[in-house]
């Protein structure tokens, strides 16, 4: 070491000593008769009120709610929660109609300020409430059902994006848990990457909305493997193209827009 | 929009105001007549999907990307990492800018597409923080098929694009060879200058651009350099102030407005530290994150797009100041600077508060002419091993030697930015580059050049004099020994944290 320090430049010791604070701090904020005292400085602006906050990752719950019954009921399964990551309320979700508890099933794995209704869609959107839009009943068991326009329309009405969500497990899932059973009933919730709607026919959002929970239904019964071939995406498997073009439609399934004559 | 920044003149009513100290916080009474500086207000962030297609469909110049991309196009994403907004963002918002430019390009059947990230000297990215920020459908369709890398500043296939005062500059081979480069990033600071010029190119170049005795003459003709060669359209988010989990919500509110639960929370919080020094700061402050509203989208030509962004930035972070302290107090909070480190590692503290704090001004230093900065901070000799490597064997080898950048150029910078372990550790185990901590010492004492003393309140001594500064057990204490040099009626500036003030003064 060639530069000379001063005698008194000492390293302090690092460990401190657990200390006690909290009273202390809490004394003190009594002493200002818990806020009522703290004036606004003069040169300070006024207060504004604050708007809500967005999702983030910490926010999105990988179980279910545990205070809810239905949680303690069946084995869960939530696939694609990221998905929800910086939505924030209101959105509409698409689900696929399986049965009578699919709202209920929802409703359990979602994080709090996406909880959605089913009910009065529009009224509770304009609240900045989340919906839920079903689908008709399927033709064809263990399939999707159809959408109608309704998805399309509001999420068009309010510039907001389309959560695509398929379900699986909730078929006669009230009957099923009537029964004494010795294992819990399954069920999965699988979430898809959020449908912007901006600039886009509602028949052609309406068919996107459907080619994608149809995909996220099928995913769930396809391997591994026969999805990275691409066998959950039929319209992607005509055409050569790089892995990572397939990869990411299989996670946002998307059609090429509509050309409608009005428009 | 949030409420923009301004200057409290403390007097008899004032409550007492927050200061931050690596991992502790503290409400502090300052004197009469104190000027403090309060940042724009910290709002949470809105839908930036919006904005980004917005910027997109309708750049400031030139085409819409959409236009530009054609099936045969060889396509680069590059996601700049020069400035990084700390804390953390908790929704990282270039994720959704390379959603949608990767929508985009898949609709437009481009085939041909990479993703670079170009973090010049700061460490390279891990898969873990690549799926981190980009999200998990990027990570997916990408990283498997390594079509997703982290800029290389040493590596052996860095491309020639050209010359600039008889040296050559090397660059990305991907991104040199592209015919479409989109460059996606944020801007948090006032800072000018093109993000590739010390993001994506080779190490000479960034020694020459930044390095000790860098001329700003040098940047510009680097960075006219990329922009002629590299057909670029980039889209830069302008961010606003950090906006802190409900956990540390007294941050983001001002103390006279401060609610109930903001009280509980102060008081939790510095118990917890003060009953678990090493335990709560880490659980609190080691990696806390904060959401960023996006004041706004820019995209076009890279040269348009930095400058409308910058002006942007300034107008919502400038605070006029009014005049030059004699005296500028600053709080130096750990989490603002060193992820993963609760504390922080004493030469970014000194960055923190005398390059980033006291320098973020639009030309017109905060404090006068041989004025005094005081900050607030341990400077415990905390370096991290892994990723700090370099800046501790600095701080114990170098800083003992000498202050002086020019011997430290001259003497120790050649050794280590070729030593094997320390290249090693960036190549491999995402540290830091070596001469990162070379260009923040130079920085530093380009910073502490005008000043007459920085004294560190509750520093530890040994280390503040390594650094040549000065250490006070009190702010009380640190006025006492500044005032002979500014003497015992002071102009005092506090600049209040943990957001960023963009200081005017006449």
């Amino acid at each position: 070491m060639t530069r000379e320090l001063s005698s008194w430049t000492r390293t302090s010791s690092a460990k401190r000593a657990p200390r006690i604070t909290w009273p202390g701090d809490m004394l003190a904020f009594a002493g200002t008769l818990f806020g009522l005292r703290t004036r606004r400085p003069h040169s300070a602006p006024p207060r504004e009120s604050e708007p809500r906050d967005r999702l983030s990752r910490s926010d999105l719950r990988r179980i279910p709610d545990i205070f809810n019954m239905l949680a303690w009921r069946v084995d869960y399964q939530v696939m694609g929660i990221d998905a929800l990551t910086g939505l924030e309320a209101p959105v509409v979700f698409a689900v696929n109609e399986q049965g009578p508890l699919d709202w209920q099933v929802l409703r359990l794995v979602l994080p709090p300020r996406l909880r959605t209704t089913h009910r009065r869609l529009s009224r509770a959107l304009s609240q900045g409430r989340s919906v839920a839009v079903f689908t008709d009943d399927p033709l064809v068991p263990d399939q999707v059902g159809d959408f109608t326009t309704v998805a399309a329309d509001l999420a068009t009405q309010y510039s907001i994006p389309i959560v695509p969500v398929a379900l699986g497990g909730t078929f006669k899932l009230k009957e099923i848990l009537r029964l004494t059973l010795k294992s819990k009933p399954k069920v999965w919730v699988c979430f898809g990457a959020p449908i912007y709607v901006h600039g886009r026919s509602l028949g052609g959002t309406t068919a996107e909305v459907q080619a994608a929970v149809g995909e996220l239904f099928q995913a769930e019964h396809l391997s591994w493997w026969a999805v990275q071939r691409g066998a959950a995406a039929p319209a992607c498997r005509a055409e050569a193209m790089p892995r990572w073009r397939r990869l990411w439609g299989q996670t946002s399934p998307r059609e090429q827009p509509q050309h409608n004559l009005w428009r | 929009m949030p409420r923009p920044g301004f200057v409290l003149e403390v007097d008899e009513k004032t409550p007492p105001l927050l200061t931050m100290a690596g991992a502790s916080v503290k409400l502090e009474r300052f004197g009469p007549g104190t000027r403090v500086a309060y940042p724009a207000d910290a709002v949470p962030s809105s839908d930036p999907v919006p904005l980004i297609d917005a910027a997109l469909e309708s750049p400031v110049v030139g085409q819409p990307l959409a236009e530009r991309l054609a099936p045969d196009v060889r396509l680069t994403i590059v996601v700049t990492d020069n400035s990084r907004p700390q804390p953390r963002m908790r929704f990282d918002v270039r994720r959704t800018m390379v959603e949608r430019v990767l929508e985009l390009a898949a609709r437009n059947k481009v085939d041909d597409v990479q993703v670079v990230i170009a973090t010049g000297l700061n460490r390279r990215w891990s898969d873990r923080d690549i799926t981190e920020v980009l999200g998990d459908r990027v990570a997916t369709s990408f990283l498997a098929d390594n079509l997703i890398t982290s800029h290389d500043v040493t590596s052996d296939d860095l491309v020639s694009i050209g010359e600039v005062g008889g040296h050559e500059v090397r660059m990305n081979a991907r991104v040199a060879s592209s015919d479409l480069v989109v460059s996606i990033g944020v801007r948090d600071d006032h800072a000018e200058g093109h993000p590739f010029t010390l993001g994506l190119t080779d190490v000479d170049t960034i020694n020459r651009i930044a390095g000790f005795g860098a001329a700003p003459s040098a940047t510009e003709d680097v960075a006219a350099l990329i922009s002629a060669q590299i057909p670029t359209f980039a889209v830069v988010a302008v961010l606003g102030q950090p906006r802190m989990h409900p956990s540390l919500s007294f941050l983001n509110r001002r103390e006279w407005e401060w609610r109930f639960t903001d009280h509980l929370a102060y008081a939790a919080a510095r118990q917890f530290v003060a009953a678990l020094p090493k335990q709560g700061a880490q659980k609190l402050y080691a990696a806390p994150r904060a959401d960023y509203v996006v004041l706004d989208m820019v995209g076009g030509e890279p040269e348009a797009v930095h400058a409308e962004a910058r002006e942007v930035w300034r107008a919502a972070h400038l605070v006029d100041l009014g005049r030059q302290a004699d005296v500028l107090v600053a709080s130096v909070w750990g989490s603002a600077f060193d992820v993963g480190n609760p504390v922080g590692s004493p030469i970014r503290a000194a960055h923190n508060a005398l390059v980033e704090q006291a320098g973020c001004h639009l030309g017109q230093p905060l404090v006068r002419d041989q004025g005094v900065v005081v900050a607030l901070h341990p400077l415990v000799q905390n370096f991290s091993n892994r990723t700090q490597s370099a800046s501790a064997d600095f701080f114990v080898n170098v800083l003992p030697q000498t202050l002086d950048p020019f011997e430290i150029h001259e003497r120790f910078e050649a050794a280590a930015a070729v030593d094997p372990w320390y290249l090693n550790l960036y190549k491999e185990r995402f540290a830091h580059h070596p001469l990162g901590v070379f260009h923040t010492w130079y920085r530093l004492r380009e910073a502490t050049q005008g000043l007459a003393d920085v004294i560190w309140v509750g520093a530890d001594r040994r280390t503040a004099a390594m650094m040549g500064h000065r250490a006070a057990s009190t702010l009380t204490d640190a006025y006492e020994i500044a005032a002979a040099v500014v003497g015992h009626r002071p102009e005092i500036t506090h600049l209040h944290g943990p957001g960023r003030v963009l200081g005017s003064v006449s």
